[in-house]
């Protein structure tokens, strides 16, 4: 046997949560172990995603060499960035003003009749910051626990495309990509990855 | 640390669900034991039979991806709906789940139905009648050895 690790094997997708600022602050990550992360905060989930869900984490090295050494003999990383990606599924107009990055209050109501909801196309000069947790249930690789990666500021990325079908239907699909907070801790800017161990 | 037999992890978790033993009356196994001289079912009795279909053996991380063709029976084509819905419903938390098995515990990573259902009269069961089936494809993993 190559290796002991059954729990670290990854299966299963994850539920994403969207939450906005608040007074220009992230919201705070709720503990990994809470199993409804929306209770008690302004977490909202995301909706309902359809095929694979991508976290990315950008920026390519520049190496330095001179001319003493065959090999480089230093590296830097003169930028990085951070983006989780998935198709969102669930089109209500609410959800999609999330992966649109408008605020959840561009989406309007009238009583009618009829009674109507609408979002408007244009989505504007500034996108709407968001703060994203990306929560798998048994995503720990300690065990039958949860993960969950908390970005603390971002905004939806993308030209999403809605492609309409006689037998398909469409989604959108977005790329939250992460801004740096820099109210959060050195090295945390971006937030972080959390597993539960026990 | 012991091998597994992968086959009985999944049977045994899913004879452990609830729903699914209530709709199957505990009848859960790898093959039909309708008319059999012994340990027979009820010829009107639902059952679940996973029956091995194939699927990957992943030696270097020492876990097995296969296929297994789930038979859902029923005395009507409606009461082998039941016992379909209840494996469904039970495919949805099946997520590095733990089972005991003779060996120890054993894990499941995931079982998803990955095929609509098709129906079928078996006519291998209750001569001349057949019986009812829901014929669907799950897609597992199970880790090989205890944990």
């Amino acid at each position: 046997m190559a290796q002991n690790t059954p729990y670290g094997h990854l299966v299963g997708t994850a539920t994403i949560y969207v939450a906005p600022l608040t007074a220009g602050a992230a919201e705070a990550e709720p503990d990994v172990n809470v199993s409804d992360p929306t209770s008690g905060t302004n977490f909202v989930v995301l909706g309902e995603t359809d095929g694979d869900q991508v976290i990315q984490r950008t920026g390519a090295l520049t190496f330095f060499s001179d001319n003493d050494h065959t090999g480089p003999r230093k590296a830097v990383r003169p930028e990085e960035g951070m983006t989780v990606r998935a198709t969102l599924v669930n089109l209500t107009l609410e959800q999609r003003a999330y992966a649109l990055s408008l605020a959840s209050s561009a989406v309007t109501s009238d009583a009618g009749p009829p009674a109507i909801k609408q979002l408007p196309n244009k989505r504007g000069y500034y996108p709407t910051v968001y703060t994203l947790l990306v929560k798998g249930t048994v995503h720990s690789p300690y065990g039958a626990l949860p993960a969950q990666f908390y970005i603390p500021m971002g905004v939806f990325d993308g030209e999403p495309s809605e492609t309409y079908a006689k037998d398909g239907r469409p989604g959108l699909e977005f790329i939250y990509t992460a801004l740096e907070d820099t109210a959060q801790s050195s090295g945390d800017e971006f937030g972080h990855l959390t597993a539960q161990t026990a | 640390m012991a091998e597994v037999d992968p086959y009985e992890a999944l049977i045994k978790l899913a004879a452990a669900d609830a729903d699914i033993a209530s709709v199957t009356g505990g009848r859960v196994a790898m093959r039909h034991r309708y008319g059999q001289q012994t340990g027979d079912w009820s010829q009107t009795a639902a059952s679940l039979v996973l029956l091995p279909a194939g699927g990957l053996q992943r030696t270097d991380v020492d876990i097995y991806e296969f296929q297994v063709e789930a038979r859902c029976y029923g005395d009507t084509p409606y009461l082998a709906g039941t016992v379909l819905r209840a494996l469904r419903d039970w495919t949805r938390n099946v997520a590095k789940s733990t089972v005991a098995v003779v060996e120890g515990t054993a894990l499941v990573y995931y079982a998803i139905i990955a095929s609509n259902a098709r129906l079928i009269i078996d006519d291998d069961v209750r001569a001349g009648e057949g019986m009812p089936a829901y014929l669907v494809q799950l897609n597992a993993a199970v880790y090989g050895a205890t944990v």
